[in-house]
């Protein structure tokens, strides 16, 4: 483990003149984030066996990582009236793709209500982090109405410390633990229209609001997800969460509303593919129709998937939700391995007990037929890969994945009365 | 059967005149001139009438295509140019053979292309025709007409005896062949020089051929199972490349001998065409892969260049079209058993070509016979009777052969 190289997190603007991409012997590779000037675009994983490029060769594979993102605004992009484009138009959309993306990037034109949005970070014990989301939240382009920091049963007074020395937070102690408690706690104190979380381990882009806001620019968007890079590869376990747990759901928007709920709730909708936690937004009228995070799945009491039950119980109330990948922060993974295996057994467990409290509100088998069918084919498919030894890396926390998968199962049958 | 060609450039409004009674389209998409891709459709159910329906087409089968192209072409405002290149010379060389009308339209579409301030920038450029033993004088008549245009006779019959004179008797640092049934882009000539400065160390070039007309069913069946393309992306072929296992046998890979071009000192350190493949009628092939082969195996680096672009006439009836599969069989096989022969070092790697080439060809038999191929079945067939003549002995056949015409012309 002591020879553990690094990636380095490298952002380009392919909008900009793309710079040669240098070697450096200090790490095995560099991960490349490529954007539009203030819109993300897509990324690469370069090793260090590929380094250097020229600048040609770099721009070759900017454009490259850029493609299907590039393609999909240029597809979609309507015209001037709002009215879906003749084919010709489409066509000379993709040939003007360069003035298409600038105009994404025109911030001045989705600019957020920025009165309009409460800032949510909900945190325990974890002072130095919050300390750095709280400096990210500094730099927002778009201020929000409000920034409230849940401060979730901290052991110390630092956390109150830290938020004592920023202006604009306010700070709310929240003793009971859970992170579902404590979202609800930040849910129910908003005033505002729309509500924005994020956690403490991460550091916001200065327009991710102006993002939340493009989200929720169609009035019939209930919930706004947004795109999670990874902040830091320093560790293995970081490099191995984000290879195989990734927050990132990709660089094109897409919308989760009842055609999505309707064609994937036969096998058990899988809702934690709509977002990450870590960016998720509602409108606070939402909170006032379903209610708030079911506060049995939580990390400490089972795990996560909080969020995921929460998007799940929306669809199945007939909502829609926008992931919008121009809304950006960036995630601290666990450095240290032993983090990472808690995490994963805490995100199995609250998985499983997730599907349960699913299946008990809304029926149907699907979520029952991922539990007791589709996973234990996962698993078992994924145990006898790990046996033959293909792709050790992945298999590595197996058991701490098939133990939080029991674990939950056993959580929420303890817990079924509440 | 017959497909419509068209021309067009994205990055400009769309306009195209639709040929109604045409069976598909070949469309050549450029953007700013540069070509990008070329699009293959055969009308199944709708033919396309209107510029709608096109620009449809264009947008599902070249989107992704298209959007890199712009990328690219709005980056290279902004990329610094390289500094002025120096002047160098290059000769193009045309071998040819009783085909006088058709080496009038190269050699008019050559010299419209040749004289523009692109290519006068970058180098002096002359022209060659090897006259390969043609029976009559219209070749030399034909060839009169242009005055900027060198003739020379070569009496042995045999396309790379032709190919060795034109090395002889060029004087440019480049040697670029052109086939007599091929009519060159605007910018075939300042793609390839372009292409030359940025890889000054490559021994040789290979360009993109496309077709030049689709009028009859050889011609689309021909393109409908891939023609000569070789995809627009340029790609740098150098002798590390050994991962591959079908590198370098598999040398079709490279290119194709209707538009390649070579250093002309590379050449020379080479020894030439090997006179005993392209015989004609009795071994019409394996001269353009022997070449590339050697060419890497001697450590030297080919790029093939997209823009560097001809368009070919295909054979226009079905039998020439069998007997030109035949010869290609012919032609690999002889180039490879050869190379067997003399190249021990790779044999491991030749005779897995080997292997492969027939059992791919076999494999193409299968979906012939279950209708899944564009060609029909008794024209693989063609192909592979001519690979298995050309391995047992066809080379060594054809090296009797021509010592016998060396001998008729010498004596």
């Amino acid at each position: 483990m002591g020879d553990y190289k690094r990636w380095r997190v490298v952002d380009i603007d392919a909008g900009g003149s793309v710079p040669a991409l240098q070697a450096d012997p200090l790490s095995q590779g560099t991960l490349l984030y490529v954007w539009w000037k203030s819109v993300p675009l897509g990324h690469s994983f370069i090793p260090a066996e590929r380094l250097p490029l020229d600048r040609n060769a770099a721009t070759l594979e900017v454009q490259k990582s850029m493609l299907t993102a590039a393609t999909h605004y240029a597809m979609q992009h309507d015209g001037v009236d709002g009215a879906s484009s003749a084919p010709s138009d489409a066509l000379r959309n993709l040939a003007t793709v360069t003035e298409i993306l600038d105009q994404l990037a025109d911030l001045d034109t989705t600019s957020a209500r920025g009165s309009d949005i409460t800032v949510v970070v909900c945190t325990r014990d974890r002072p130095e982090h919050l300390s750095r989301c709280l400096a990210s939240l500094d730099r927002l382009r778009t201020s929000p109405k409000e920034i409230v920091v849940v401060d979730n049963a901290s052991r110390t007074d630092d956390t109150r410390e830290v938020v004592a020395g920023h202006a604009n937070a306010r700070y709310i102690r929240e003793d009971r633990p859970g992170l579902d408690v404590a979202r609800n706690t930040g849910f129910v104190t908003a005033s505002s229209e729309l509500v924005a979380f994020t956690d403490d381990d991460v550091a916001i882009e200065p327009t991710w609001l102006d993002g939340i806001a493009r989200g929720f620019s169609d009035p019939s968007i209930d919930g706004v997800t947004g795109l999670v890079l990874a902040g830091e590869l320093e560790t293995e376990a970081q490099e191995l969460f984000e290879r195989y747990w990734s927050f990132n759901r990709g660089y094109i928007p897409v919308l989760f509303g009842t055609d999505y709920f309707e064609a994937t709730r036969h096998f058990g909708t899988p809702a934690w593919e709509i977002g990450a936690g870590a960016n998720m937004a509602f409108r606070r009228s939402v909170f006032d129709r379903i209610g708030g995070f079911d506060e049995r799945l939580d990390v400490g009491a089972a795990g996560c998937s909080g969020d995921s039950e929460y998007w799940h119980r929306m669809l199945t109330a007939g909502m829609t939700i926008r992931y919008e990948p121009t809304a950006v922060v960036r995630h601290y993974h666990r450095r240290d391995e032993n983090g990472l295996r808690k995490q994963l057994h805490d995100y199995m467990r609250g998985h499983t007990a997730a599907l349960l409290v699913q299946n008990e509100k809304t029926g149907g088998h699907g979520n029952l037929r991922r539990l007791f069918v589709s996973l234990p084919n996962y698993y078992g498919r994924l145990a006898v890969k790990r046996a033959i030894n293909r792709n050790p890396k992945r298999g590595r926390y197996l058991f701490d994945e098939i133990a939080g998968y029991f674990s939950g199962i056993r959580f929420y049958l303890n817990n079924r009365s509440r | 059967m017959r497909f419509q060609l068209l021309d067009i450039d994205v990055s400009k409004p769309l306009e195209a005149e639709l040929d109604a009674s045409a069976n598909g389209l070949g469309i050549l998409v450029r953007f700013a001139d540069r070509p990008v891709d070329f699009v293959l459709h055969r009308f199944a159910n709708r033919p396309i009438r209107t510029t709608n329906e096109l620009a449809e087409l264009l947008t599902q089968r070249s989107g992704a295509t298209i959007v890199l192209a712009a990328l690219q072409h709005a980056q290279a405002g902004s990329t610094e140019r390289s500094s002025a290149p120096s002047r160098r010379t290059a000769t193009v060389a045309i071998c040819t053979k009783d085909r006088s009308s058709l080496l009038d339209r190269t050699l008019e579409s050559l010299t419209q292309h040749v004289r523009v301030p692109a290519v006068s920038a970058a180098a002096d450029v002359d022209i060659l025709v090897v006259d390969n033993r043609s029976s009559d004088e219209r070749t030399r008549l034909v060839v009169e007409k242009y005055p900027a245009v060198r003739y020379v006779y070569e009496g042995l019959a045999g396309l790379d005896f032709a190919r060795n004179t034109a090395l002889r008797e060029a004087s440019g640092d480049l040697l670029i062949y052109l086939d007599d049934d091929a009519v060159v882009d605007h910018n075939w000539l300042p793609g390839l020089l372009e292409s030359w400065q940025r890889h000054p160390d490559a021994a040789g070039f290979t360009g993109q051929v496309l077709p030049l007309e689709l009028e009859t069913e050889a011609q689309v069946l021909f393109e409908l199972n891939g023609g000569f393309r070789r995809g627009f992306e340029e790609k740098r072929f150098e002798p590390s490349m050994q991962s591959d296992p079908l590198f370098p046998g598999g040398a079709g890979v490279f290119g194709t001998g209707t538009n390649m071009a070579f250093r002309r000192d590379a050449l020379m350190a080479l020894g030439g065409f090997d006179e005993a493949l392209d015989t004609g009628a009795p071994l019409p092939g394996g001269g353009d892969h022997d070449i590339f082969y050697r060419v890497i195996r001697s450590g030297g680096v080919i790029v093939y260049v997209p823009a560097y672009l001809v368009f070919h006439e295909h054979r226009r009836d079905l039998a020439a079209l069998k007997r030109q599969y035949y010869s290609w069989g012919t032609g690999v096989m002889a180039f490879l058993s050869k190379s067997i022969e003399t190249d021990r070092e790779v044999r491991r790697n030749l005779r897995a070509v080997r292997r492969w080439w027939f059992k791919d060809r076999l494999r193409q038999v299968r979906r012939a016979v279950r209708n899944h191929h564009p060609l029909p079945l008794h024209m693989l067939l063609a192909e592979i009777r001519g690979g298995i003549v050309g391995l047992f002995g066809e080379y060594r056949r054809s090296r009797k052969r021509i010592a016998k015409i060396r001998e008729a012309v010498d004596g």
